[in-house]
């Protein structure tokens, strides 16, 4: 540790030049890892409940709960390619305007959705079943889904207690979608039980998407080894590695934005990346996600929130709207980024070596006024710098979470469905 | 006689220790002190956790005097921007008056590494006295 404060350290291979950190850089680098421990989330009281992720697991890869029968939750997020779907712009009903993104290590969020317009994990996920081009679903069938099957309704009634009588369908309407009259014209109480069992049922997903980590890379072994000294430790990394991490966190000036364990600030940046539908952009991004997020009854200040007065609602409450969010995205995580592509809001760019060459040139950057954030520049590196900074990118690559999250399960044992369920 | 002599001296630490706490002392206990750009107020204050992390939530505890006593009459507005990069925090930060002359700010997050700004603005009978520090959190 003294060695590792006083001097600089020297790393490299007997046959490649050594990589060389200033202090400075390694006390950055050691920003970057281990990841820690899922951060509590309070306004969900069942985040940590294994019975709710078994619950939250089956909920999650079941399509019965879309309008064909067809779309599931791991339709666009698919655990073989890192709960994402390779695709540009996410496809459900229809093809949608922005690009899935990986719900790896996704419980660390501060926002979620490009456009951060949900502030817990819970509420996003109430989002796609009632989206015309996801699930096209309302909450009124799904709760109602729930109520009629057996294994459902057994395993949610012990977590949550009584469902509401959704078979009266005098007070609980077929198809009364949560925009249409016959939905204003239930009772306030109906209503608010419907959005009480909806919002139960998905933060039972949300338990289960705070289970899906990776966070042990090679790198993260690089780290501990420059923490402990630890010579096998720091040959994890490569010297192109090794070069492309000193970029990064210096000259490239990456940790700018793709800061901590997460290498994301989890804030939100208009980089000015080309559209992908060619011209200027139109999507507002932040400008629109946060007006959402504080009108939305599901946010943590809301009546559903287990925490309505907690820090993380005084923060939804205090967020600073202002015209410099207008085209600004949530930076991604950076965390096994090698089997997430195509990258970025929209999908646009297919390779790392597609990012980076935006990143060294700023070619056809999309400026939008003098309200934005300046930040960018050029970086002009080389070829072999940029080849060492994908290196490095690929070495933030971690095992997949366990096969037991990968597939669906029955929402009372979180055994998978074939498996026969032993009797009480 | 020399026993009373003895209690006054005993005591007197004390007194002056409690008129120091009670009066707000002429000086802070806190990390930074810097004056208005007036000159005519002095801000103390010390972040939690300290020195300020990237992009971690911290709060702030900020005293304000006025030749050496502590305000009893004034608002603070806390603030702090990145003026290179052209934008300022994302949240507005959460300030309540603890005492007089003193402040407790939640909510401050400094998102990105780099120079920051930290501007206190004392507001006086309608008049507006901004102190401002640098710093780099790194
Ligand atoms: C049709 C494809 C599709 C389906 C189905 C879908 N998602 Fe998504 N998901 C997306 C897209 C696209 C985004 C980003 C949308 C945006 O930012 O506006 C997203 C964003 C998310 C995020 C936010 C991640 C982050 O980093 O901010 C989470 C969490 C998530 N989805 C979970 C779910 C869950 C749970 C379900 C099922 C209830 C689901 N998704 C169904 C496409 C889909
Ligand atoms: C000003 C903040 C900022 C800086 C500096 C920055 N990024 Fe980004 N990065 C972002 C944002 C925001 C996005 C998403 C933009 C969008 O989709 O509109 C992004 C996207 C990416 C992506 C695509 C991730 C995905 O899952 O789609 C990669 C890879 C990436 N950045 C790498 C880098 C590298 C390498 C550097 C340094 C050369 C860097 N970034 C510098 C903010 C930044």
């Amino acid at each position: 540790m003294l060695a590792l404060c006083c001097m600089s350290a020297v790393l490299g291979f007997a046959d490649e030049p050594a990589v060389v950190f200033t202090p400075r850089q390694q006390r950055r680098i050691l920003q970057h890892s281990p990841v820690p421990a899922v951060p509590d989330d309070p306004t969900n009281d069942w985040d940590r409940d294994p019975a709710a992720a078994h619950l939250g697991q089956a909920l999650f890869f079941d399509a019965g709960f879309s309008r064909n029968g067809q779309v599931s939750c791991a339709t666009c997020h698919g655990p073989m390619i890192a709960w994402t779907d390779a695709q540009p712009l996410a496809t459900g009903l229809e093809t949608g305007t922005r690009h899935s993104p990986s719900l790896l290590n996704v419980a660390h969020q501060r926002w979620f959705f490009w456009d951060g317009r949900a502030d817990t994990l819970w509420s996003q996920a109430m989002h796609p079943i009632e989206h015309p081009g996801e699930f096209d679903a309302s909450r009124i069938e799904y709760v109602r889904r729930i109520h009629s099957d057996a294994a459902y309704r057994e395993a949610y009634e012990s977590l949550f207690g009584p469902l509401p009588p959704m078979d009266d369908e005098q007070r609980f309407p077929r198809d009364a979608r949560s925009d249409s009259p016959a939905w204003a014209a239930m009772a306030e109480t109906d209503r608010d039980q419907v959005n009480r069992a909806f919002a139960n049922c998905s933060k039972s997903v949300a338990a289960y998407e705070s289970r899906l980590r990776s966070v042990e890379s090679p790198f993260d072994v690089f780290v501990e080894g420059l923490r402990q000294d630890d010579e096998t430790k720091l040959a994890a990394l490569t010297a192109s590695e090794q070069r492309g991490l000193q970029l990064f966190v210096d000259e490239a000036g990456c940790r700018q934005c793709h800061s901590g364990p997460l290498f994301s600030d989890f804030e939100f940046h208009n980089i000015g990346i080309p559209t992908g539908h060619g011209g200027a952009p139109r999507d507002p991004g932040r400008f629109d996600g946060l007006a959402h997020v504080q009108r939305s009854p599901f946010s943590a200040h809301g009546p559903y929130s287990d925490d309505p007065d907690g820090a993380r609602a005084r923060r939804t409450a205090s967020i600073v709207q202002g015209q410099e969010h207008w085209g600004s995205f949530k930076t991604p995580t950076l965390r096994n980024i090698e089997r997430t592509a195509p990258y970025m809001h929209q999908g646009q760019f297919d390779r790392l070596e597609d990012v980076l060459a935006f990143y060294n040139t700023l070619e056809d950057m999309q400026l939008q006024d003098h309200h934005q954030e300046m930040v960018l520049k050029p970086l002009e590196l080389t070829d072999a710098q940029l080849a060492d900074l994908a290196a490095f990118l690929r070495s933030l690559t971690s095992p997949l979470p366990p096969k037991s999250l990968m597939g669906p399960v029955d929402p009372r044992t979180g055994k998978p469905p074939s498996e026969p369920i032993e009797g009480p | 006689m020399i026993r009373e002599q003895n209690t006054m001296n005993m005591h007197l630490p004390a007194i002056a220790i409690s008129l120091a706490l009670v009066l707000g002392g002429c000086s802070s206990t806190l990390d930074h002190q810097l004056q208005s750009n007036d000159r005519a107020y002095e801000v103390s204050w010390s972040s939690d956790p300290a020195p300020i992390p990237v992009n971690e939530f911290f709060t702030m505890d900020v005293e304000v005097r006025r030749d050496g006593t502590l305000l009893a009459s004034g608002d603070l507005v806390v603030d702090a921007a990145m003026p290179h990069h052209n934008h300022g925090m994302n949240h507005i930060p959460h300030i309540e008056r603890t005492g007089t002359g003193r402040w407790h700010v939640q909510d401050m997050l400094f998102h990105m590494p780099g120079d920051w700004e930290l501007y206190f603005d004392i507001k006086q009978d309608g008049v507006v006295h901004r102190a401002q520090e640098s710093i780099e959190v790194d």
